[in-house]
């Protein structure tokens, strides 16, 4: 396993917001990490990188990845561990390049980060590689440039580049292609792909869009209000979800199931608690079309069936 | 794009010229009594040399001719004679000019090596107790009266620890030549060491820390001030968290990704900061410490009425912040790469 | 009662500002109750010279008296006096007129914005003492001319914040619509874009009384403003400094006021923009 996180629990200001996260990932696996805005997706990861934002604690059971214990890392591990075998990438590519430095300078700093004793010419050859790698035309010419001369799309391949420049075991990305254009959103999930049968590493893709974790994902987790409802096989769970509320994002995809494209989109009703409020039972009651007297126990985690290594956070 | 950004600040500059020489010209006019006897002086003038100044400002001339007639003397440098000492006054002024930018600049280094820093700190460790220090400190050091706070800095160094002189540039024991008019380069000349040592330059430094500690405290708390507010916008953007998931060091992350880019609005500030501290700390501070610089020169013209030097001082100084501004959007420019394309394109 | 105490709650800056705000009211209570309460006389002349702060406030002078024998308690109360009744009428009529002034050039636009704003550069391209010393040079020096000068100084900051307000109101869409249904523009700047200034104004006067304070005891201290025997604290400064060596505390006390004035007005006006107009960056 890659990475394995048994009980993670995270609190804003000391109210718990992402609850008992239990998951795995194997080496070249990709898990798709599904779920609304709002259901604690992004702080899961800020967790697993040691980001967390003052005021936001995570504690957990187990919380290891490459082999190192996220629990006991000190600050000089984890840097290790981020320039290193971890590394992400980020929702908003443009925000996320320093806008007053060079592509060059960012690029080769990975580099150093990963090389230590390299010299300035071939951390500029390794910079070079690492841009055709994913794609960039004129490279040479593309280091010299400042972020807000690029596209979205080529912000996001630079920001890839970046990560990949230590060879990590395992990539985060979180919504690597929520603010980009349809198109592109394409050509970037299918380097992701490249790039993973290449090096064999292994992807957590967040998303909340459920089509693009269908596309490149072998496993998936669907998160709702800081838990998990449903994890398997990403075909099986899609084909046929069992928790309601994976059915209703499953059934909001437009043009799924030989709907025609423009029919009514269906929706779920109602929006998401907020995270950190305290609900009896199931977090998903108030939404849900089929409750009954077993709602008001707070669910756990069943096998669907025996033989699967599918899971639902529903009795039904 | 440059052209039109480029004729647009032009023209801001040249009107903001206009308005300061059309405000020096009519400094002598709107004062009230006569513009020639404002000029020349009350006392002592004879005859002939009033019908001299007369007919030099041409007062009968209709007042458009007067002000070209003003702009082109100032333009070839002929700014009047001072009626105190029936100098030069452009050359008055450019002797003192030295003074208070070695002032100026002093009190700047200090304000921006000490402020910037703790400003920072103050970000990073927010809602500590260094944070609350810093910024306690700062808001003080914002309303401090400037002329007040130099005696009481006077009043603890000289007269309480007696460590530091209370008035001019340097000891009267030591003949030192203009050279570059710095007091701290010019005492660092070889023939000055060769006679003095570095007693000179000793003295010197001494002489300038208290004014420099003095005019240093409102820009030191400005750019505490500023700094923090900037970095913590900074520090809660994307790259910075990019630049923490590279694995780089905390060091690396605050001082190459985040300050780089705090530095933008601290140059704003800093390039205003650097005209009000060496002018407006300058008449204040070079008033207490009897530093021979522009600021005292222009309060002593004004207590003696020398109008000649009034004017021509707002002159200098329009123009200098005019320079000023100038060079701090170049810099502007430079460091800020999404601004300086617009110029390049 | 009830509504009274959240009025009150309102009016309060919040945070450090409320120790300015206690300061300043204590400052203004001493400044305007204590002449009527207490039998002070600032410009006696007593026999008794420079005598030493008792701290005793039983006995007479309890800050001692200056090198005119004059009674130190009752020149700083009046000073108090003195700096907050300038401070006022400088800051009001800058106000009334920045604002006025920047409304014009926000809501009319064109030739009127331009004339304006490049006065409003000429006054903040020199530095504001600078101006207020060649003000009072041209004026001649007193009380009176260098609260005007003051005065035109501190008018700028209002023109801007106010004009950078309108010039926002003027793109919304409900004064589109209020256009689009027939109002004037008059009327529009009256009740549609005036209303939205008054926070960022509230601040900026706050913070215009503190440069205004500071301003007028600088002038005061060279000579340029108050003088003797005026009982201004920036004169009584310049007064007492021939005594700094034997007696720093004539010199020490008008300072300390002046610092617990102006430093109450910044603690109130950082409070209020952090409260009222948090995307109000430093102008």
């Amino acid at each position: 396993m890659i990475l394995s996180v048994k009980n993670l629990c995270i609190a804003i200001d000391g109210k718990p917001a992402v609850r008992d996260l239990t998951f795995s990932v194997a080496a070249g696996e990709v898990l798709g990490v599904v779920g609304e805005s709002g259901c604690g997706k992004s702080m899961v990861n800020m967790a697993l990188m040691g980001l967390l934002p003052d005021g936001v604690s995570a504690s957990a059971e187990r919380m290891e990845a490459c082999g190192i214990d996220l629990l006991r890392a000190r600050s000089r591990d984890w840097r290790a561990l981020r320039g290193g075998n971890m590394a992400m990438i980020f929702q908003n590519p443009m925000s996320a390049l320093n806008p007053c430095l060079t592509i060059e300078r960012q690029l080769t700093e990975s580099v150093l980060h990963t090389h230590g004793g390299m010299s300035r010419a071939s951390a500029r050859a390794e910079a070079l590689r690492l841009l055709d790698r994913v794609g960039i035309a004129h490279a040479s010419a593309r280091l010299k440039s400042y972020p807000h001369e690029l596209s979205g799309g080529m912000a996001q391949r630079i920001m890839i580049a970046m990560a990949v420049a230590s060879a990590p075991q395992l990539l985060i990305a979180d919504e690597p292609t929520t603010a980009l254009d349809v198109t592109v959103q394409a050509q970037i999930l299918q380097l992701l792909e490249e790039i993973r049968q290449d090096t064999g590493m292994a992807m957590m893709m967040v998303s909340h869009d459920i089509g693009v974790i269908e596309q490149c994902a072998h496993r998936v987790q669907v998160m709702y209000s800081g838990q998990i409802v449903e994890s398997g096989n990403v075909g099986e769970v899609i084909a046929s979800p069992r928790h309601p509320y994976t059915r209703g994002l499953v059934a909001a995809q437009p043009g799924r199931n030989g709907q025609r494209p423009k029919s009514r989109l269906t929706t779920i009703d109602g929006s998401v608690i907020p995270i950190t409020e305290e609900v009896e039972g199931c977090r998903f009651r108030s939404r849900c079309s089929r409750t009954d007297h077993h709602c008001v126990q707070p669910p756990t985690m069943q096998r669907t069936e025996a033989n699967s290594h599918r899971e639902s956070r529903c009795h039904w | 794009m440059l052209r039109t950004i480029g004729l647009r600040r032009l023209l801001e500059v040249a009107t903001t010229l206009l308005g300061v020489s059309l405000l020096a010209f009519f400094l002598i006019r709107v004062a009230p009594g006569d513009p020639v006897l404002l000029l020349i002086g009350e006392r002592g003038s004879d005859p002939e040399q009033y019908r001299e100044m007369a007919a030099h400002l041409g007062l009968e001339q209709p007042l458009i001719a007067q002000y070209l007639q003003f702009v082109a003397n100032a333009l070839q440098g002929n700014l009047g004679v001072s009626v105190v000492s029936q100098q030069s006054v452009i050359e008055e002024l450019l002797a003192r000019w030295p003074a208070t930018i070695e002032l100026g600049v002093s009190a700047l280094l200090i304000a921006c090596v000490l402020g910037i820093p703790a400003g920072v700190i103050a970000a990073v460790y927010r809602n500590s107790v260094a944070d609350f220090l810093i910024m306690t400190v700062s808001i003080f050091g914002y309303s401090i009266p400037v002329f007040w706070w130099g005696l009481v800095l006077i009043l603890c160094f000289s007269i309480g620890l007696d460590i530091t002189p209370v008035a001019g540039r340097i000891d009267i024991l030591y003949d030192i030549a203009p050279i570059t008019g710095f007091m701290l380069v010019d005492t660092l000349a070889p023939q000055v060491v060769q006679e003095y040592g570095f007693s000179a330059f000793g003295s010197a430094l001494a002489h300038l820390a208290l004014p420099a500690l003095t005019m240093a405290t409102i820009p030191l708390a400005v750019f505490a001030r500023t700094t923090r507010s900037s970095m913590l916008e900074v520090l809660s953007e994307d790259y910075v968290r990019t630049a923490r998931a590279k694995g780089l060091s905390e060091f690396w992350v605050i001082w190459r990704h985040a300050f780089r880019n705090a530095l933008i609005p601290i140059i704003t500030v800093g390039g205003v900061l650097f005209v009000t501290t060496v002018i407006t700390g300058a008449i204040l501070t070079e008033t207490i410490f009897a530093w021979p610089g522009v600021g005292r020169y222009i309060v002593n013209s004004v207590y003696a009425r020398d109008y000649p030097v009034i004017q021509a001082s707002i002159l200098l100084i329009g123009i200098f912040v005019v320079l000023v501004n100038g060079l701090i959007e170049c810099v502007y420019r430079a460091i800020n790469p999404a601004v300086g394309r617009d110029s390049a394109n | 009662m009830q509504t009274s105490i959240t009025a009150v709650h309102r009016l309060m800056p919040g945070g450090w500002g409320n120790i300015g705000f206690f300061a300043l009211v204590t400052m203004v209570l001493l400044g305007f109750l204590a002449p009527l309460l207490l039998d002070l006389s600032p410009y006696r002349i007593g026999a008794e010279l420079l005598v030493p702060p008792s701290w005793n406030p039983l006995s007479a002078p309890i800050l001692g008296t200056d090198d005119l024998g004059r009674d130190m308690f009752a020149r700083l109360v009046y000073g108090a006096r003195c700096s907050l009744g300038i401070g006022f009428v400088v800051v009001a009529v800058s106000l009334v007129v920045g604002v006025g002034l920047g409304l014009l050039a926000g809501v009319y636009g064109g030739w009127l914005d331009a004339v304006i704003m490049r006065l409003v550069d000429l006054l903040m391209c020199l530095p504001s003492i600078l101006l207020a010393i060649v003000i009072v040079a041209v004026l001649g020096s007193g009380l009176v001319n260098a609260v005007v000068a003051v005065t035109i100084i501190g008018i700028p900051r209002f023109v801007r914040v106010v004009r950078s307000v309108a010039i926002q109101e003027m793109q919304k869409t409900y004064v589109m619509a209020a256009f689009a249904s027939g109002s004037s523009r008059f009327r529009v700047l009256w009740s549609e874009v005036l209303p939205n200034c008054v926070p960022p104004v509230i601040v900026q006067a706050a913070l215009g009384f503190s440069d205004a304070i500071l301003e007028i005891a600088a002038l005061g201290f060279l000579g340029l403003g108050a003088k003797p025997p005026v009982a201004e604290w920036g004169a009584m400064l310049a007064d007492a400094r021939p005594f700094i060596e034997s007696h720093p505390l004539l010199v020490v006390m008008p300072g300390v006021c002046i610092l617990i004035t102006v430093l109450s007005f910044n603690l109130v006006g950082d409070a209020l923009r952090d409260r009222l107009d948090p995307k109000l960056a430093r102008l």
